[in-house]
Order: structure tokens, then sequence, then C-alpha cells
């Protein structure tokens, strides 16, 4: 256990260095050592020859790397063409490799690590890995979303650091073993009082990286703009990260610090996030930009069931799974449709794509029919738990109505523009019947095979994971913050 | 702690207000470095009472990166936007002078929640929360920047100063890993420069995003 917390993230953090010290063309070599890597720990930790720390620890472990996997494939073919259409050069083609494997390694800490100074350390490396990202295209746009995505984070940074050194010194937590506190504390008011100040610093902090509502302004450009893999990654998991991150220092801290002013606090930012997706959603012409509104959508989601706790906690860590798989799918496709069309904007063209593009299109209609969380894909079953597990709370009702109409407002706004993209007829100025567009293996390849995993594997995955689930389900299924 | 930890907290205040609502990059540029000179204040308080040698490794990177390499870098890089910092808000100066009044007083009164030293814990928190309200009252890069800069000294003299459970040589880690941060933001900020000769994104639409 001790060894794969480092060994991991080194391994890929070697490959950093290794694509920018070797010629370009290794770069393809590298990834698929990477994949191999990566695909080699899974399958140890599966058949549990090593194991994480907890098993939400595990969960979180076997999300980031099999997105990962998925990641370092899709690039190939997609770095390749958007290098073509935009002229990047080689330096900046190895400057993407390295930093999306320092971007991997950082997000396999936050799944391995526990002390909790060094979470924030691998969630800073995560953050400015992806910065540098999602400022790589070099366009006006890119360089101001990375802009903003750098300054609301940092600031999130800032508190989170203060938040969660004022709680775990309040607590007198020692330093290596700030994942626990000692046994049979008892705080003094004033103690307690820092806690929970400190608690709420961290929430904020975190609520940045995690693009909580109202935190979440950075989010919308950062996911549009950067290359389509690391969207994906963002989305899927970094966001998801600086919740369990949150988790772990709630749970050090609920013995001492009163739970509810904690749950309440994550259920207000939960259904804040909600609400901005639901007001927003309907309004987005970028398909990229869309379901960046829907992932503050699903983080919130996940911000509820970890608020309610219990049954909804166990739904919150399995919305992390089946959001990431089918939020992957729609930015790799994303990707796709903007590098095919030239554009994911519905007015300047990203049009008719089901017609003109028809695999792009069946995955696009596929992977929408998952993430609102139509019935028998994974995700309404993650958000069925979490409504479940918050209604079985008598006091929380309330919140789970409002979060359900919230829900039914964003189905509305999907179902709604999703066909835009689909079925509207060609872009402006061109005849109904807009010519078919060529779509090459290789880019439709990864979201195919993501697609059978969203079908199947979603649902599927609690059975081929079965210890790992039974150990999440016993061991949260009674947890309240 | 002793009177200089005071009296270096308050020169932190001081220095955060200042770089609020100065309006010349020569006197932000000072008041930063000022804002450094506390913060490395504070770390030699703490490193002779509370006999932590190690945290002169701190008051060594303030007056390295943040006195000298960091102010440098922003003054090389934004040279353009200089002309656009200023107090151009419809509430102006006083009105911003009302707002750090409100919120020091909450930082001091924050402080007084039982903390150890009230009164330095008080200081440390008014700065912050003046620079926090830098960072969203104000959308020019150039101000954005340096509020930025300034929360994270801030930031970075509170965990030095709250985390006495931590063991100095990861106290001194942590600063390095942060004051890198710093050194990148800066860096970024000038990358930025290289595109746009201004960044003001406070027109409605792009806050909502």
């Amino acid at each position: 256990m001790s060894a794969a917390l480092w060994i991991l993230p080194l391994g890929l953090i070697i490959c950093a260095v290794a694509s920018l010290v070797l010629p370009h063309r290794s770069s393809v070599g590298l990834r698929r050592f990477a994949i191999v890597f990566l695909a080699a720990a899974l399958t140890t930790q599966i058949a549990r020859i090593w194991h994480g720390f907890d098993p939400l620890s595990g969960w979180y472990f076997v999300t980031v790397a099999v997105l990962s996997i998925f990641a370092l494939w899709y690039s190939g073919p997609y770095i390749a063409r958007e290098a073509q259409q935009h002229q990047w050069s080689t330096r900046r083609c190895q400057s993407y490799d390295a930093l999306l494997f320092v971007f991997i390694a950082s997000l396999l800490a936050i799944a391995l690590w526990t002390n909790l100074l060094w979470l924030w350390v691998a969630m800073e490396a995560a953050t400015f890995s992806s910065v540098v990202l999602a400022a790589l295209p070099n366009t006006t746009a890119s360089i101001e979303a990375a802009w903003k995505y750098v300054i609301v984070t940092e600031t999130g940074a800032m508190f989170a650091l203060l938040g969660t050194v004022l709680a775990l010194t309040a607590v007198g937590s020692p330093l290596f073993a700030w994942h626990a506190l000692p046994a049979h504390l008892l705080l003094t008011t004033a103690r307690q009082h820092w806690a929970l100040i400190g608690a709420y610093f961290a929430l904020v902090g975190y609520g940045a990286k995690a693009g909580l509502a109202p935190f979440h302004t950075w989010l919308p450009d950062a996911h549009s703009e950067a290359p389509a893999p690391v969207s994906g990654l963002l989305s899927a998991i970094k966001l998801a990260g600086a919740v369990v991150i949150v988790y772990r220092l709630f749970r050090i801290l609920t013995p001492v610090v009163p739970a509810l002013y904690l749950q309440d606090a994550l259920i207000g930012l939960g259904l804040l996030s909600l609400l901005i997706a639901a007001s927003s959603l309907a309004f987005q012409r970028d398909l990229k930009r869309f379901w960046a509104y829907s992932s503050i959508e699903h983080i919130g989601i996940i911000s509820l069931g970890v608020g309610f706790g219990g049954i909804a906690l166990i739904g919150a860590a399995l919305h992390i799974w089946t959001h990431a798989i089918s939020k992957t799918l729609l930015f790799h496709n994303a990707g796709t449709v903007r590098l095919l069309y030239h554009t994911s904007d519905s007015q300047y063209g990203a049009r008719a794509i089901l017609h003109r593009t028809p695999w792009t299109g069946a995955l696009l209609a596929l992977g929408s029919a998952a993430i609102v969380g139509l019935p028998p894909f994974a995700p309404f079953w993650s958000e069925w738990l979490v409504l479940a597990g918050g209604f079985h709370q008598v006091g929380d009702r309330v919140f789970v109505a409002i979060a359900a109409a919230l829900l039914v407002v964003i189905f509305v706004a999907i179902a709604r523009r999703v066909p835009t993209w689909l079925f509207s007829a060609g872009p402006v100025g061109m005849p109904p019947s807009a010519p078919a567009i060529s779509e090459p293996v290789a880019l439709i390849l990864p979201s195919v095979a993501l697609a059978v995993l969203v079908v199947i594997g979603g649902i599927a995955l609690p059975l081929v994971a079965h210890p790992l689930w039974q150990h999440l389900v016993h061991q949260l299924g009674s947890v309240y913050l | 702690m002793s009177i200089l930890g005071e009296a270096a907290a308050a020169l932190l205040w001081l220095a955060t207000v200042g770089i609020m609502v100065v309006k010349t990059p020569r006197s932000v540029t000072t008041f930063y470095r000022l804002q450094a000179l506390a913060g490395a204040g504070i770390a030699v308080v703490l490193a002779v009472h509370g006999h932590r040698t190690l945290l002169w490794v701190t008051v060594g990177l303030t007056v390295i990166v943040r006195m000298a390499l960091i102010p440098e870098i922003v003054r090389r890089g934004l040279i353009t936007s200089r002309g656009v910092y200023s107090a151009k808000t419809p509430i102006g100066a006083g009105g911003l002078l009302m707002y750090v009044l409100v919120l020091s007083a909450a930082g001091i009164l924050l402080g007084r929640m039982g903390m150890p030293n009230p009164t330095l814990a008080g200081l440390v928190f008014a700065a912050m929360f003046v620079s926090c309200l830098q960072l969203s009252a104000r959308y020019e890069v150039w101000s954005m920047l340096w509020a930025l800069l300034s929360l994270d000294t801030i930031v970075d003299v509170g965990v030095v100063m709250f985390g006495r459970a931590i063991p100095a040589s990861v106290d001194v880690g942590f600063y390095a890993v942060s004051v890198s941060l710093a050194l990148v933001l800066a860096l970024v900020a000038h990358r930025i420069q290289e595109v746009h000769s201004t960044l003001d994104v406070r027109n409605l639409e792009e806050l909502i995003g």
C-alpha cells in the first residue's frame, strides 16, 4: 500500500519528463506505456494484491485509472488532428503530453493519499497542470479561460489550506496522522469554533476547486476551452476529487464539530449548484459549454449525497463513477464535433450532426440519454440512491423535493437543447441536406469503447468489482457526517 | 508573542489596504514588498520565540522570491496594463475604505474567538478579508494579480502562525510550495500579457460564464 502511494504518481511523472526529453516520435510509445502501467495498477487493485487506504479511496482510484486510460487513448488521434488543423509545434505537442501525465499523476495522488496536507499539494499540482493545458491552444479565449481558472481556484486553494490547517490544529491532530483524530478527544468550545471555522474555510476553498456554485464562474470557460481529453478529466475526476477531500476532512472533524452544520453547508451548495445549472443549461449554444454546466449539476448531486449521508453517500460514491464515464464520453464526443465541424456552437455550423456524422451523432444521443438519468443507464441508479437516501432523513425531505424539481427542469433543458445539435437543418447558408463528413476511425473508436462501458459497464461495475463495492456499501451505508 | 509580532501583523494589514486603494504601479509594488517584509517579520518572531530555527528558510524565501523576484516579473510582464489600475468603481475609494473598515472589524472579532494571540490573529484575518474584497471587486488583470499574490502572502503567514502543531520542516516545505505557486502565477500573468494588452472581465456575460 505505502509503495503504491508513491509508485503510481511517480511512474507518470517519469513519463512526463521522458516526453519532454525524448524525441516527439516516442510520444505514442510513452502513451501506450502509461496505459499499460495504469491497466496493471488497476488489475492488481481489483485482484486485491494491494488496496487503497479505505474503500472510497479504492473506488475513486478505479475511476481515475479507467478514465485516464481513455483520456490517453483519445489524446493520440485528437492531438494529432488538432496539431494539424491549428499548426501546433512539436514542442507544444510534447508539452501537452508532459502536462497530461502530470495531471493524471496528481489525480492518482488525490485518490491514493490521505494526509490532508499532501492532498492539498496534489490538488494544486492538478490545478496548475490543467491551467496550463487549458491555455495550450493559445487562443485569446483559451488564455482568458486559463486566467479565470487560476484566479478563482487559487483563491480557493488559499482558503482550503488555511481552513485545513486551522481545523486540524484546533483539534490537535498530529501532522502525520492527519487522516484520523486522537481517540476520546474532548475540545473546549473555543477550539470547536475554530475547527468549525476551519471546516467552512476548507469547504469554500475546495468548493471553488469542485466548481460548486457560487464558486463555479471559472468552470464553463475552462471546460470549453481546454483540449477535449483534458475537459473530460477535469469534469469527470478533478471536480469529484475536491468533494472527496472535503468528505475526508469532515469525517475527521465530525466527532468534535456539530455534524449538522457541515451537512447543511454541503446540501446548500449542492442545491445552489443545481439551481445554477437549471437556469443556465437551456441557453447554451456551445456543446462543450453545455456539458460544462451539466458538470456543475452533477457535482451538486455528489455534494447533496455527501450531505445527506447513509444510502445517499453510497449514491454519491456511485455517482462519481457513473457521471465520470458518461461525461467523459460526452466531452470526447464534443471534441470530435469541434474537430470535424471546426466549431461546437450550434449557431456556427454544429448542426444536423446525426445526419452528417452518424457515429458522432449516435454517441451524442446515447451520452445525453445517460447523463440526464434515464433508466437503465447507471446515472439513474446513482441519482435515485442520492434522492432516496435524502428522503430517508425526515429533516431533509424539503431539500430532496427541491432537488428533484430542479433535476426535472435540467432534464427538460437537456431534452430541448440536444436535438438542436442532432437534428436541426444544416448550417445557415448551406442546403438543408448538408454533405456528410468523414469520421476517422481513430477518433471514434475510443468513444465507442466508452459508450459500451456506459451501456454495460456502468451498471455491471459493482458486479465486476464485487468485493470493493460490497466493502464500500458496508462502510458507507451507516455513515452520516 | 512579542510586540514586534503585533507590529508586523499591523504592517501586513496596512500594506494589504494600501495594495487595494493605491493607484500608481510604483506604490502598489512598494506596498507588496512591505507586505512581504511584514510576513518575514512574523516568521522571524516565530523563529526566535518558538525556537524554530528552520523558519529562517521561510524568511530567506520571502526576501528573495516575494520581495525581489515576483514584483520584478509582474512589473516587466504587465507593463502596458499599468494604466488601467485605479479605483474606478462607482463607489470610489471612499466606499472601498468603508468596506475595508467593516471587514477589518470582522477579522479582528474573529481573532478574539479563542485564538492564543487574538490581536495578531485578528489582524491577519482582517488582511485576508480585505484581500478577498479586492479579488472580488476588481477584475483588471493588474489588480486581481496583486490581490491574489497578496492573499497568498497572508495565507502563508497564517499557516506558519496557526499551524504550530506542524513540524518546522514541513511548514517550510509547504511555504516553499506556496511561494513556487505564486511565482508560477506571476509567470502565467506575464504569458497572458503576450496575448492581451489588458484583460478586463468586468462585463456581465463574462462573469456569469
